[in-house]
Order: structure tokens, then sequence, then C-alpha cells
């Protein structure tokens, strides 16, 4: 049986490298900004995104040399915080295709894995649908 | 900035085009142009510029956004990408307005808007 995917204001198709720009910085403060607003929102990771909500990013990021006592949260832990802050309201997707691909294979629980051919069941489901970055 | 791009309301989709690349990018200036030809063409068009977006809110860097501004276009600056990169007390086009993110969010959202983000 398929499965049902919650009505959202808002899908963010979010592509591309992690870390070759700003761009998941931007993703994600374009997320929090609409669930501070009210708004639903679904993301639907693919590439190399998929990589953000792995579990063994663990909660913070290797010390940086430049400030050896800095904390700087994980991606895994920053989507963690927003699916628990906004239980309801957000809703996270992976492209499962696209994560066996690159050998992630252990998520956040909250992340819903998807097949590729399930992408358009998710574009339905959305009022508006807004693609950040290129595979 | 709403109450003029939204002026247009339920007569033809407005359309809100994020811009991310900047003036040294590796790419052409397509969507400047494409948002050029929108807004030549009667359309209500915003450009948000984030990132490096940000950078052709300095004047005389894109003489695309020239013709864009010439041509109606409005331009918002992602406060954040202009405070990252030192630059949030140089001068910027003078039609240019300061944004946040949670102003894009609300115009994203918005009735008859198109977002394309690039």
């Amino acid at each position: 049986m398929a499965r049902s995917i919650p009505p959202t204001d808002v899908l963010i198709t979010l592509m591309g490298s992690p870390h070759e720009s700003e761009r998941v910085t931007s993703a994600l403060r374009l997320v929090q900004a609409l669930l501070e607003q009210g708004r639903a929102v679904q993301v639907w990771a693919c590439g190399y995104a998929t990589l953000l909500t792995q579990n063994p990013l663990g909660e913070d990021k290797p010390r940086n040399l430049a400030n050896w006592n800095g904390v700087y949260p994980s991606t895994a832990a920053l989507v963690k915080d927003m699916l628990e802050t906004f239980p309801g309201r957000l809703y996270w997707y992976g492209c499962r295709f696209c994560s066996d691909d690159r050998g992630a294979a252990d998520h956040l629980p909250q992340v819903v894995m998807r097949p590729p051919s399930g992408y358009g069941a998710n574009v339905a489901a959305a009022g508006r649908t807004l693609q950040v970055g290129v595979l | 900035m709403n109450d003029a791009w939204g002026g247009s309301r339920g007569r033809t989709p407005r359309i809100l085009l994020i811009e991310s690349h900047g003036p040294c990018a590796p790419v052409d200036a397509g969507l400047r142009r494409d948002a050029t030809a929108q807004a030549r063409a009667g359309h209500p068009v915003l450009m948000y510029l984030v990132e490096d977006g940000c950078l052709l809110a300095r004047p005389g860097t894109d003489e695309e956004l020239d013709r864009f501004e010439a041509a109606g276009g409005r331009l918002a600056v992602d406060r954040f990408s202009l405070v990252q990169r030192g630059i949030e007390h140089l001068p910027l086009r003078p039609r240019a307005t300061v944004s946040d993110m949670d102003e894009l969010a609300g115009w994203i959202t918005g009735p008859d808007v198109q977002a394309v983000w690039h």
C-alpha cells in the first residue's frame, strides 16, 4: 500500500553537495522561517543532500582548529532539533536511491526514505514546490 | 515592497526569483536575463539576492540587473548574506531593499506566486 504523504504548504527539494556552498544553510534558514510562520513544510533530500541526516554525524561537528572550544551542531542535529520543535509540521524525506548509492544507510529515525518514483506523490501533497540546487 | 509587488494580485502570477550566484560565478546571467524579459512583459518580478548573489546588490556590478530594474523589476537583498561578507555598510543599489529570510518565506507562500531558486 502506498504511503500517504501529509499535505504541506511547501516542498523544498534539496539537491547537490552539502558543503559546496552555503546552500544548506540557506535552505535550513528558509525552512525555519516558514515553520515559525506556522507553515507546514516537507524537505525531500536528493543526491548528496541525503548525507545530511546520518546518525554517524552525531550531535556536533568535529573540533574547529581555529576555535578549539567552539561547538557547532551537525546538520543531523539541526534537522533533528527542528523535527522535534515542529512536530506534525516538518517532514524530512530522503531519496532512497541517492542515499543507498552513497552508502548512507543510517539516518535519523524521523527521516522517511522514499523511492524516486514516489517523488510525484510528495509534489502532489505540497501547495508549492521549490527546488534548491542541482544534482 | 509587498504592496508594490502585490499590485497585480489575481491578474497575473507574481514571479519570485532567488539568485544565489554572484558576479564571478562560472555561469552566465541567464536567470537575470529571464527576469528582465519577464519584467518587460509586464509581470511583477521580485528578485531576492542571497549568498554570493548579494554581491550583485552593489551598484555597477551587473548590467543585466540595471536593465532589470529599469524594466520595473524589484530587488531584495538578504541581510544575513551581506553581514556574513562584511558588506552590510557599503552602498547598495538605490532601489534595492534589505530583507530577511522571514520576508522571503512570506513571499514564497503568498498567493499567485511562482518561485524559482537559482
